[in-house]
């Protein structure tokens, strides 16, 4: 019974160490090129002024969803 | 940690050189990220530009982290073989994730920063101030002991003796991940978690091999057979922590919760480009999710395996009768003190930068996020949404820098006088149980309600029952007529969590009104 279990350890130690060796190959070499990618990506952004955008509507946007809220509160009291 | 002292180690100067050398090139990575840092979008999740092989580089950086290194790496010395079906629970999961899209797809789509941020969309403004205490606050102890576990590791890998000395180093490591991670926010913890990424994952896989080769695979199985019989290798032979109910708490907490619950990892995937990525990360994650509790584990069985067959370690790790001590702080060093006795020098300054190296890419991304939950889920809701985003952004920096404060007086200086595992388990439960619960019915559950979500988060509470002292407390043995298992009481809490939030929404359904508005 044991034995079975040590081969069955066995092969999931070994497959696991295999293709983790192979992701942390390709992780390697792509991880480069996508750093690079993301670095242009937020100049990019930045330039094109999006993000700022985005966050200004996303605060608006809660702030309306605060109100309301508030608003509704004071109409069930 | 004065006993590890004894074996000796191979670590030199030349050793502490490549130490820091390492460390101080991942500052100078945060100061150079901190130009690309604009806006809060910019800060916490990266601009979401986040793609396939960072985002994994970057989930694994921050998961596979020296505190978990160390944990999984003792459960393989005091578990052997069976330990392993922790790692299996930890890739199943994942995997299922990626291929299905599971409760990771609809948050991503959601486009929300942090979890609470979805309870606020989906049960409330209130929900979210809830939740975001709840999860802060037991993210923040969870954490607190990290500290704790990295001098246990530097003591036993260096040989330094003087715990002064040991705390200078824990402060400094501490001061220098706050350096880039106030700076450079999610950017740099991109950057660093891509190198310690490459660092660790090449190191243990060698030094994993380079064990193997030392000690002989039979030699490994037959010793492993001597100390813990069949209990070593089959997980589902009973006992306190095996068998079946350990193997389904295994399969919730190191599976489902550490890949789709636990923030720090859900915020890679809403820092992902688009919900492809999100599927792609962690399908290939879930093999770093399962190897970082196998080749730890691994390196704890080798050390057994070393120590057994050691005079001066057999007397400081087994009792007499031939069984694992029973002393969790002694076993914990048992992985750091094997490295430090079969590395030569050089290798293991590698070994030791990469693992400092995650314990800091850990500690920012841990930071970060707990700060992030602060400022977005508690603080601007509280105040009505109206800080700006310069507050937000400066409020975030206050909370790193408070929360490190915390994290050195509670780990280093204050005496924490309790087991470490229990802790960590109890508080990461406390959050998990109820995060469970409202993310499932929230995303998946059209008439789940905020009512249910309140009891949902509140049961989830009932988890930290599984900490000793609070056992003790309530005299639960006393109340139950029987003593249960950690495993059997996070399993009820996550149970009572799930029922309790379907009946709060069944009996208590959102008005017309307010769904609409949600």
């Amino acid at each position: 019974m044991m034995d079975g279990w040590a081969t069955f350890w066995a092969c999931v130690l070994v497959g696991t160490a295999i293709v983790f060796s192979g992701l942390a190959i390709a992780v390697a070499i792509g991880g480069f090129f996508d750093i690079r990618t993301l670095l242009k990506t937020i100049d990019r952004q930045h330039e094109d002024g999006v993000e700022e955008q985005d966050t200004e509507e996303q605060d608006t946007e809660e702030q309306d969803t605060e109100e309301q809220d508030t608003e509704e509160q004071d109409t069930e009291e | 940690m004065e006993d590890s002292i004894q074996l000796g180690t191979n670590f030199t100067n030349w050793d502490w050189l490549i130490v820091a050398v390492y460390l101080s090139a991942s500052v100078l990575i945060g100061v150079f990220a901190n130009r690309y840092i604009r806006n809060m979008a910019d800060y916490i999740v990266a601009g979401r530009s986040l793609r396939s092989f960072i985002s994994i580089a970057t989930m694994l950086g921050s998961e596979v982290g020296l505190v978990t290194v160390m944990y999984t790496s003792q459960k393989g010395f005091t578990g052997g073989f069976s330990a392993f079906h922790i790692g299996l629970c930890a890739g199943i999961v994942p995997l299922i994730a990626g291929l299905t899209g599971f409760i990771v797809v609809p948050l991503r789509e959601a486009k929300v920063k942090t979890i609470p941020e979805f309870y606020g969309h989906r049960f409330g403004q209130d929900v979210r101030v809830l939740g975001g205490l709840i999860l802060a606050v037991a993210g923040i102890l969870n954490m607190g002991v990290f500290l704790k576990a990295g001098a246990i590791f530097v003591t036993a890998l260096t040989g330094l003796h003087d715990p002064m000395v040991v705390n200078i180093v824990m402060t400094v490591l501490i001061v220098l991940v706050l350096i880039y991670t106030v700076l450079g926010g999610m950017v740099s913890v991109v950057i660093t978690d891509y190198i310690q990424f490459i660092v660790l994952s090449f190191g243990l896989m060698l030094t994993a091999v380079f064990a193997a080769r030392q000690l002989g695979w039979s030699h490994i199985v037959e010793t492993v057979k001597l100390v813990h019989g069949e209990k070593g290798f089959n997980p589902f032979f009973g006992g306190e922590q095996s068998g079946w109910p350990y193997v389904l708490w295994s399969l919730f907490t190191f599976g489902l919760v550490s890949s789709i619950v636990w923030p720090t990892a859900v915020i890679r995937a809403c820092a992902a480009e688009n919900v492809q990525v999100v599927r792609r990360m962690y399908s290939f994650s879930s093999i770093g999710f399962m190897t970082r509790f196998i080749l730890p584990q691994f390196l704890g069985i080798c050390a057994l395996v070393y120590f057994w067959n050691d005079e001066v370690g057999r007397e400081l790790f087994f009792t007499a009768e031939g069984g694992v001590v029973n002393d969790p702080n002694i076993t914990l060093t048992a992985m750091p003190s094997f490295l430090a006795q079969i590395l030569p020098a050089g290798a293991i300054g590698i070994v030791c930068a990469g693992m400092l190296a995650a314990f800091m890419s850990t500690h920012d991304s841990y930071l970060l996020c707990w700060a992030s939950v602060f400022v977005e889920d508690v603080v601007n809701p509280v105040m009505g949404g109206t800080l700006s985003m310069k507050s937000r952004l400066t409020l975030a920096r206050v909370f790193i820098l408070l929360i490190a404060a915390f994290l050195l007086i509670w780990s280093l200086w204050y005496p924490l006088g309790q087991d470490m595992l229990d802790y960590l388990a109890v508080t990461g439960a406390i959050y998990a149980s109820g995060a469970f619960s409202l993310l499932l019915f929230g995303l998946y559950w059209k008439r789940a309600s905020r009512v249910g979500a309140y009891l949902g988060l509140i049961s989830g509470l009932i988890a930290v029952v599984g900490l000793k002292p609070v056992q003790g407390l309530v005299r639960l043995e006393d109340l139950l007529k029987f003593q249960p298992s950690e495993a059997q009481i996070g399993l009820f809490s996550v149970g009572l969590s799930l029922v309790l939030t379907v009946v709060g929404s069944l009996l208590f359904p959102d008005s017309s009104a307010i769904r609409k508005k949600l």
